[in-house]
């Protein structure tokens, strides 16, 4: 710039040649083109431009026809700007700082915002008069740009934390201290974000967990593995547990360990998938009891049979009694059944449906428990199987009289008798069969009570007491 | 022709502890055919515990889940009277506890072959 000030022709300017400049012009403008920050040296009323190197980056086309110009011209395009800045030092002499001043120069034919820290102070003639300006000029764009830019991203990553209402997100130091602490875990977790970061992380862990140190098991293993599956019993501020779900990270970007914990409240399909376990367990129960009299009535049927069609017809009945029995639970959710309705499904396939002529059926509605129904239902069936083929179903004429009751006070028992009259003259069995045992002895357990079998000439009875608690569906 | 099996089981008193009244049956019919005698059945934890402490046995078929409840005390007296017993289970897998470990177990259902063989275990192999 020296070499240029140098060889500039400077006579038609209000300036006059070099040699005619006067000292304190000299001076100010050796101190200007030996810096290397960039500075400006507006002289005299008309304000005529100098500028060191460093200014030629800033000046860009402006260079180098601003030199000898007056600055009101040089920076048309800002001095709305400058101006009173300027002309306010040549006015009262005082320095004025200006710090990030934004303005709109015109650069390469383009406009856009451009920031300026400046520093204006007066330049002073040999008797002390304000004869103009020297200015140091900082481009701030860039890091104004920058900043705002920051500004933005943070906000944005702020809401994007503060939208995920339904999850917990939080950061963790090395040593397991929250380091930050969005919405969704002060919805779900309660403590405040004032409250909870600069805590250890455990505070919202079961005492159980804290003692076992889980915080800093997830931890390590985020470390080791890359990620830890956080699926757990947590606890929020006022004690209260929930079932948490979800994940710690490592945090990507830092140099010391941290950590970043993302969960939610699970709580509901936890206690899904509790009852679903429960429930598969109790089919399972439920399937394999249901096997093994299945098994037992097969094993005792094929035993007893005397042909092999003998056996498959009686099997075939009284898995189909077993099924109906089956169907009556299933509706009752497996709580149990009407008595009616066990009676009136034993009885269907021989009588009409249990209220014709030959088959009464009476007696108070009555729900009993799933083992009664089942107990019953096989244990009528043989009466009624045997009733079609020995007793009094197996002529025109006779009879069958089903009657149940409810006798008592405190102690209430239940009382079903089944009575046949009108067929051909009973015989005792020959031996036990699979009926009998299965009246006398399985009902009889299953119920708790005794039973009374018997083969009066006239005609079978079969009578079951029993305490109507032992039978009764209590749920 | 009578099996080598058939003469270990034959005439050996079994307790029945079930509490499923139609399993019991089965196995009560299982026993006879083997050649075995019931030396007495229970359905409930106090009953098992009475005919466990004073019925003679040589060996009992013991229902591990008694209407819900747990009958490993009913084993704890077994084992102070070096009784032999088998354990019964409905469960997929059972997990016994440190004192029973090595205890036959029959898994339900079962069959005839499963049962003689399990108390066979019990009376010959321990």
């Amino acid at each position: 710039m020296a070499q240029l000030i140098r060889h500039k022709d400077w006579s038609k300017t209000a300036l006059g040649t070099v040699e005619q400049w006067p000292q304190p012009l000299r001076t100010a403008l050796a101190i200007c083109l030996d810096s290397k920050f960039p500075t400006y040296m507006w002289w005299g009323p008309e304000l005529i431009e100098f500028y060191n190197d460093a200014c030629i980056p800033i000046l860009r086309a402006k260079h180098p026809d601003a030199l000898g110009k007056s600055a009101r011209q040089a920076w048309s395009d800002v001095w709305p700007e400058i101006g009173p800045l300027a002309e306010r030092v040549m006015a009262t002499g005082e320095g004025v700082f200006a710090e990030n001043l934004e303005m709109i120069p015109e650069r390469d034919n383009t406009l856009a915002s451009a920031y300026f820290t400046f520093c204006y102070s007066p330049l002073r003639d040999a008797m002390g008069n304000v004869a103009g300006v020297f200015v140091t000029a900082l481009e701030t764009t860039e890091m104004i740009l920058s900043e705002a830019a920051l500004r933005e991203s943070e906000t944005r990553l702020q809401r994007i934390m503060d939208s995920a209402r339904d999850y917990a997100i939080v950061s963790f130091d090395a040593e397991g201290r929250i380091t930050s602490w969005n919405v969704g875990a002060e919805r779900l977790l309660g403590f405040s974000e004032r409250e909870a970061v600069g805590k250890p992380g455990s505070i919202f862990f079961t005492p159980e967990d804290r003692a076992a140190g889980v915080l800093e098991q997830e931890m390590a293993r985020a470390r080791d593995k890359g990620r830890a599956a956080d699926e757990r019993w947590h606890m929020r501020k006022d004690g209260t547990r929930f079932w948490g779900s979800g994940l710690m990270l490592p945090m990507v970007g830092h140099k010391r360990d941290r950590y970043l914990k993302i969960f939610r409240d699970n709580t509901e399909l936890r206690r899904a998938q509790e009852r679903q376990a429960l429930l598969t367990q109790e089919l399972t129960h439920r399937v394999k009891n249901t096997l093994a009299i299945v098994q037992s009535i097969a094993m005792q049927t094929l035993r007893q049979s005397a042909s092999m069609e003998e056996a498959r017809d009686a099997l075939e009945l009284r898995l189909v009694a077993l099924a109906r029995a089956h169907d009556m639970l299933v509706a009752g959710n497996w709580s149990g059944g009407a008595l009616r309705e066990v009676v009136a499904k034993a009885l269907g396939p021989y009588g009409d449906n249990g209220d014709s002529a030959r088959i009464r059926c009476d007696g108070p509605d009555v729900r009993i428990n799933a083992r009664a129904v089942v107990g019953l239902s096989l244990a009528l069936h043989e009466l009624a199987t045997n009733a079609a083929k020995y007793g009094a179903l197996s002529n025109q004429t006779g009879q069958v009289d089903v009657r149940w009751e409810i006798s008592g006070g405190a102690d209430r028992r239940f009382c079903h008798r089944w009575k046949e009259s009108g067929g051909p003259a009973v015989e005792p069995p020959r031996r036990r069969g699979f009926g009998t045992r299965s009246i006398e002895e399985g009902l009889a357990q299953e119920i708790q009570g005794e039973i009374e079998l018997d083969f009066a000439p006239e005609g079978l009875s079969c009578t079951i007491r029993a305490p109507l608690q032992e039978i009764a569906d209590s749920g | 022709m009578i099996s080598n099996l058939q003469k270990d089981m034959k005439g050996r008193r079994v307790l029945i502890i079930e509490d499923d009244v139609r399993i019991s049956m089965l196995m009560q019919e299982s026993l006879a055919e083997m050649g075995c005698e019931v030396a007495g059945t229970a359905m409930l934890f106090d009953d098992a515990l009475e005919l466990a402490t004073s019925r003679q046995f040589d060996v009992a078929l013991l229902d591990i889940s008694l209407n819900g409840e747990l009958s490993y005390p009913v084993a704890e007296a077994m084992l102070e009277r070096s009784q032999k017993f088998v354990f019964v289970t409905g469960h997929v897998m059972e997990t016994l506890p440190a004192p029973f470990q090595g205890t036959p177990v029959l898994y339900k259902p079962f069959g005839m072959n499963d049962l003689r063989k399990s108390l066979r275990m019990a009376l010959f192999e321990r």
